[in-house]
């Protein structure tokens, strides 16, 4: 039973690590849950949850649409009915928290594992932006982790029925307005014309 | 070929002005989703299926299949209802389903328990074991704990019970490597974990070990060996399962007659014997040498005061099959036969179905019973408890299009019940009694595919062709013929269209007629088609899709709706064979009786020997008589050639490979003396370059040499030695490297032109080289400080580096793939990497970033303007280095593939499609990947070049989503294909799902929009008649007026 023994120490020292921070309060970090392997480095766990919002009224459709993936899918965690997750087997250092739904869009987190002076495990977890650096100067999330859809993909694009505006802004159609206006409009103006300015202007254009 | 299609003005006007027109593409339209695509959603081959009664009338099918993907399907159609998939390494190892939750095991050395809700598929809980240094390969099992939610599991090398919402397990049992534990058995107060002993010097022979725990404590009660010999998964071994009277082990040792039977937990006497003989009496012990085991109903909750096995043997070169059934007569053990057949490939199913409550096992729950007995009929029966079966049923259906039915299931729908058979092929049909058609069939082969070829079809023939090539075929030799015939059609149909009343009255066909253009086929015909798809359409939207698959199955579908036209099976000594690579070798020829053909090429599973097949593209039978050939070598790479037998007009297929003597050979197929010296006819010679795979330190280029004595040409025969590979030159990686991939040209390439002409009217050359090859190499360990990926830019024919560059801290692995491809003068991969170069100023730590980022490198002849090589013809030899531009983007998702749009003559700019891990088909326009794209303001010359303002992240732009709301899991390839219109290009995505669909990266510039109203355009055209008629009087009339005024 020596390891049942190490699983009892380790969730008290977890809840230890939890009740130190939460009192704290110094940092916006927060504890991930330790599992200690024998032989093996230590990994942690990192928990959250998909928060509903107006584009994502239920988070319980994306329990079998979506996954939680993290460093591109070296860890992967599929989400539950009530929107919660968890990723197993995190090591310390960087990681990139991604959510991929095939019909919703999520913000990308930066998360940060790290082990402060005490040696306690801590995780600041950070939005990012695709192609920016990723500034410590952008706010630590709270942990658990609660993630919201940003969009819903609209895929379509409708399409345009008859609009009497979009007709007349066609360049042809202008085109066209404006050899009417030669036509008709023209003679009539020709025909209002004063007949002497009119003389005048053809011994102009004939001189 | 690359480099051989001439600047033209015509084309570059073309060129430019649909570059203009690209800005007008748009996305799907709604009315398009499902019309233009279709998708299929798909599981693989099931490794399990469990039927599961949620109540008295509600019946769940749950699988696990050999794609890692969990399942649930409904039993009266085979949809899916819901579906998981687990990651590419995560083996999904045990399926246990009680009230109402899936419990599943999976993955190896990083183990997770999770358990489902049945109903919505959704995680209840799970559970992760981290990585054990201690774990043995194979280990794994888990069981659910009757009476409570708990859960018992082998995790890594720990035997641990969990319970829902805990952190940590309530208890948890080291098993200290001591053996690879693949079994866990339950009984009320102890659970059983039994597995491969590890072999030591001191005991050198296979034996099963049993740890038994305390269930409620996690004591370890014993710990023991028994059945030396023997393994937990062997063909002599069972586990039975019964509430009543315990748990037992039955095998048979490998020289032995008799059966041992063993009660887990006993060790005194370790075993009983019990006698095969009394169950079958006509078995003799020869007969019995040959007997193997099997289990049916391996779940406790089924059948489980009854456990039963099955036994087959061979007697009289026969293969005989029975069930039996084990019972205890007062303390003694007993075993009866319940059924027995004489079928050289009889399946068993078992009772098939869980109680919908723990309580309620049904002791007269039905065993069904499948036997085939023929290749062309699967016939079925369902015992109870009498010898007379219940129910039967038959089921017309070939070995040679899915393989044997290896296994069957019974379940029940509305109390009536269904067999369930699956085949070697990845066929899984439901059959119902009474009906010899099937209920419903899912072919899986599918997400097995290894390759894909377009075939094209002619286009449709009208009727009155037909009726013409019917009397006399040479008429269709004129085009004018041809043309007055479709014209003569053409109004033949007007005129009934005038005579129906304009259509109003006429009964619609269009209910009876899919999106494919073809009437709806019923569950048979879908399965068997009576008559393949041989004609396309006029805009060569309808082609043939050839798949080959690792399952042995050939199958060819429509590129619209997915049809299936024909599928062939292929096996070498019964055993399906792994199909790598298909071709087609000759294409449809408009007025020839000959047929088009595919040649696939695979390897027998038995030998592990090249098999090829030549078939007839359109109906999938064996052509000319030919027959499946298994070739006395093992191919490295497999290649079309240059060439065509002049003969069988017959495309060459090259296949190197070594010979015994470590000599590096080219084999043809057709390898006959016309195919021969067709090859040894082609004036350029081959060169190909070999590696010894993934991991391997160098890579050799060789050119191939045809013998100098004629006469060796013309006695070639399929036994002839291939031509000899000449090797010329070695390309050896740098130490520390190892390859990871090598990529080259998918076919032949074409290009529309041969330069980027700039904002200024100079041009800019590219690079064309046919035989250019990219390797990606691994630079260090993962590990280690300094690790990385190698690329290198190769030349096939003479070895020389063209280009190289190392992406610091970036990681391939199964879970992080390399992917690249090229396309024209341009190279695109895309790889993880983690940190990036520190940017000036940063405030944030760049060692941080991670993501995937897309590279791209552009190829020129120069980096001036208006120079170039001016030689005709583009030649390794000439050693011109390349000019390479590169450009980095962040890429927007995980990809599993990549691939570029093609169209008939590559003057629509391409478009560049990421499969995503999401299951989206991103389609991204080619310039986005000009990695000449300017890092400040475009200039004037920029901007008239359609030069876009550089910026990192490609975005993923839902209107680009080819796939739509469509989710295509587990996206592998991705093939395009040319059409009739310029404008549009067919793209195919397959991995587990399948997907085809059509795109126009230009715009559809040569397509009326289908808003376009052809009756607004006749009515129109009649008003402006009917204008001119009335209005011509008045107007000779105000003319006259006029004169006489």
């Amino acid at each position: 039973m020596r390891a049942s023994a190490t699983w009892s120490m380790l969730a008290l020292a977890q809840s230890l690590v939890v009740l130190l921070l939460s009192l704290a309060l110094a940092s916006a970090s927060d504890p991930a849950a330790i599992a200690d392997t024998p032989g093996s480095a230590k990994t942690y766990r990192l928990r959250g949850m998909i928060t509903s919002n107006d584009i994502l009224p239920d988070p319980s459709v994306l329990a079998t649409t979506a996954r939680v993936v993290v460093n591109g899918g070296e860890h992967t965690a599929f989400i539950q009915s009530d929107g919660g997750f968890s990723v197993d087997n995190l090591g310390l250092g960087h990681s990139l928290f991604e959510i991929a739904a095939a019909n919703y869009s999520f913000p990308k987190i930066h998360i940060h594992i790290s082990l402060n002076d005490q040696g306690r495990a801590a995780i600041a977890a950070r939005y990012v932006q695709p192609g920016a650096d990723w500034s410590e100067d952008a706010p630590v999330l709270s942990y658990p982790l609660r993630v919201a859809a940003t969009a819903k993909y609209d895929f379509y694009t409708p399409r345009q029925g008859f609009s009497i505006v979009a007709m007349f802004s066609n360049p042809y159609m202008m085109m066209v307005g404006a050899s009417l206006v030669a036509v008709f409009l023209l003679p009539k103006l020709q025909a209002n014309i004063d007949p002497e300015i009119l003389d005048e202007m053809n011994k102009k254009t004939k001189g | 070929m690359l480099g051989g299609v001439s600047l033209s003005r015509a084309a570059l006007s073309l060129t430019l002005a649909i570059g203009s027109l690209s800005s007008f593409a748009h996305g799907l339209f709604p009315d398009e989703a499902g019309r233009i695509d279709w998708h299929r959603a798909q599981i693989g081959r099931p490794t399990k299926i469990v039927p599961y009664a949620f109540n008295e009338t509600d019946t769940g099918l749950f699988a696990i299949t050999d794609r890692n993907t969990l399942a649930s399907l409904s039993p009266a159609s085979g949809e899916i209802v819901w579906r998981q998939m687990f990651g590419p390494d995560e083996t999904i190892k045990a399926l246990r389903v009680r009230d109402g939750r899936a419990l599943t095991l999976s993955g190896a050395n990083e183990t997770q328990v999770r358990v489902w809700d049945a109903v919505s598929g959704s995680l209840v809980w799970g559970f992760s074991q981290p990585p054990d240094a201690n774990y043995r390969k194979g280990s794994g099992a888990a069981e659910f704990v009757e009476g409570s939610e708990d859960v018992v599991a082998v995790v890594g090398d720990s035997l641990v019970r969990l319970t829902p919402g805990a952190t940590v397990p309530v208890w948890e049992v080291p098993l200290n490597a001591t053996a690879a534990y693949k079994r866990v058995v339950l009984e009320d107060k102890s659970v059983f974990v039994v597995g491969d002993a590890r072999l030591t010097k001191k005991n050198p022979k296979p034996r099963m070990q049993v740890v038994e725990v305390d269930l409620k404590t996690g004591g370890v009660k014993q710990k023991y060996q028994f059945a030396s010999g023997q393994a937990v998964r062997s063909n002599r071994v069972v586990f039975l399962q019964s509430r009543e009277y315990g748990s037992y082990v039955v095998w048979r040792d490998e020289k032995n007659i008799v059966w041992f039977v063993h009660r887990l937990g006993m060790s005194d006497p370790e075993w009983e014997i019990y006698h095969a003989k009394l169950v079958q009496v006509e078995l003799m012990p020869a007969d019995m040498l040959t007997s193997t085991l099997y289990e049916i109903d391996s779940d406790p909750a089924l059948n489980a005061n009854h456990p039963r096995f099955v036994m087959t043997y061979l007697k009289d070169d026969k293969i005989k099959t029975i069930v039996v059934e084990m019972y205890r007569s007062g303390d003694k053990l007993e075993m009866r036969k319940v059924a027995g057949f004489r079928s050289d490939d009889a399946v068993v199913a078992g009772c098939g179905i869980a109680a919908a409550k723990k309580d309620a096992a049904n002791p007269n729950a039905p065993r069904a019973v499948v036997s085939v007995r023929s290749s062309d009929n699967v016939s079925w029966r369902v015992y109870t408890d009498s010898k007379t079966p219940t129910h039967t049923g038959d089921f017309a259906y070939s070995k040679d299009t899915y393989g044997p039915v290896k296994s069957a299931t019974l379940y029940h729908v509305g109390g009536e019940p269904r067999v369930l058979v699956q085949t070697s092929g990845g066929l899984v049909a439901a059959l119902a009694p009474g009906s010899s058609e099937p209920v419903w069939f899912r072919d899986e082969s599918l997400s097995h595919a290894t390759d894909m070829a377009f075939l094209e079809l002619p286009p449709p023939v009208s009727s009155a062709e037909y009726a013409a090539k019917a009397t006399d075929p040479s008429v269709l030799g004129s085009p004018v013929t041809r043309y007055i015939l479709r014209w003569a059609e053409t109004v033949k149909s007007i005129v009934s269209w005038v005579t129906s009343g304009f259509g109003f009255f006429a009964p619609s066909s269009a209910d009876a007629v899919g999106a494919s253009g073809q009437a709806a086929r019923t569950v048979a015909e879908e399965l068997a088609p009576g008559s393949p798809i041989v004609a396309g359409d006029h805009f060569g939207f309808r082609k043939l899709s050839v798949f080959g698959t690792s399952t042995g199955v050939v199958a060819a579908l429509s590129t619209q709706g997915g049809s299936r036209s024909w599928t062939r099976f292929l096996a070498d000594n019964g055993t399906a064979v792994d199909i790598e690579n298909v071709f087609v070798t000759r294409r449809n020829q408009p007025m020839s009786s000959s047929a088009p053909l595919v040649t696939v090429v695979g390897r027998s599973r038995a030998s592990g020997n090249t098999v090829v097949a030549v078939l007839n593209a359109l109906t999938g039978e064996f052509a000319d008589g030919s027959e499946l050939a298994v070739l006395p070598y093992s191919h490295a790479k497999v290649f079309e050639l240059p060439a065509v037998d002049t003969l069988s007009n017959q495309q060459l297929v090259g296949l190197v490979y070594r010979d015994p003597e470590n000599q590096t050979r080219l084999g043809i197929w057709p390898s006959t003396a016309s195919a021969a010296k067709a090859f040894c006819a082609v004036a350029e010679p081959v060169f190909f370059d070999l590696n010894d795979g993934a991991g391997s330190t160098d890579l050799r280029g060789f050119r191939v040499e045809c013998p100098a004595d004629e006469a060796e040409l013309d006695s070639w025969t399929e036994g002839s030695s291939g031509f000899v590979g000449r090797e010329q030159w070695r390309f050896d990686l740098p130490a520390g490297e190892t390859l990871v991939s090598t990529t080259g040209y998918g076919g032949a390439q074409s290009t529309a032109l041969l330069g980027r002409v700039l904002g200024d009217r100079s041009v800019l050359y590219k690079y064309l080289n046919p035989h250019l090859i990219t390797l990606a190499t691994r630079v260090g360990k993962a590990e280690s400080s300094s690790h990385g990926i190698g690329i290198y830019m190769v030349d096939r024919v003479t070895g020389s580096l063209l280009y190289s560059t190392v992406h610091a801290n970036a990681h391939v692995t199964a879970k992080q793939p390399f992917l690249a491809i090229q396309s024209e003068n341009r190279v695109i991969y895309q790889f993880w990497q983690e940190g990036s170069p520190a940017a000036a100023g940063s405030t944030g730590h760049s060692d941080a970033v991670r993501g995937y980022v897309t590279v791209v490198a552009d190829l020129y002849e120069s980096d001036k303007p208006d120079t170039r090589d001016e030689s005709r013809a583009f030649s390794s030899y000439d050693l011109l280095l390349p000019h390479v531009i590169t450009e980095a983007f962040v890429a927007p998702e995980a990809a599993s593939a990549l691939g570029v749009t093609r169209t008939g003559s590559n003057i629509s700019t391409r478009d560049v499609v990421f499969g995503l891990a999401s299951g989206k088909l991103l389609s991204l326009p080619d310039q986005m990947f000009d990695a000449r794209r300017p890092k400040r303001a475009a200039t004037k010359d920029e901007q008239a070049e359609g030069l876009v303002p550089y910026a990192a992240p490609l975005a993923l732009d839902p209107k680009r989503v080819l796939s739509h709301c469509n989710a295509v899991a587990g996206i592998r390839q991705i093939r395009a294909a040319p059409t009739h219109l310029e404008s549009t290009s067919l793209v195919a995505a397959y991995g587990l799902d399948l997907f085809f669909t059509r795109t126009s990266p230009s715009g559809t510039f040569d397509q009326l929009s289908p808003s376009f109203s052809k009756v607004n355009l006749v009515v129109t055209t009649l008003a402006l008649a009917v204008g001119c008629l009335l209005g011509g009087p008045m107007v000779r009339r105000k003319l006259t007026n006029q004169a006489w005024a």
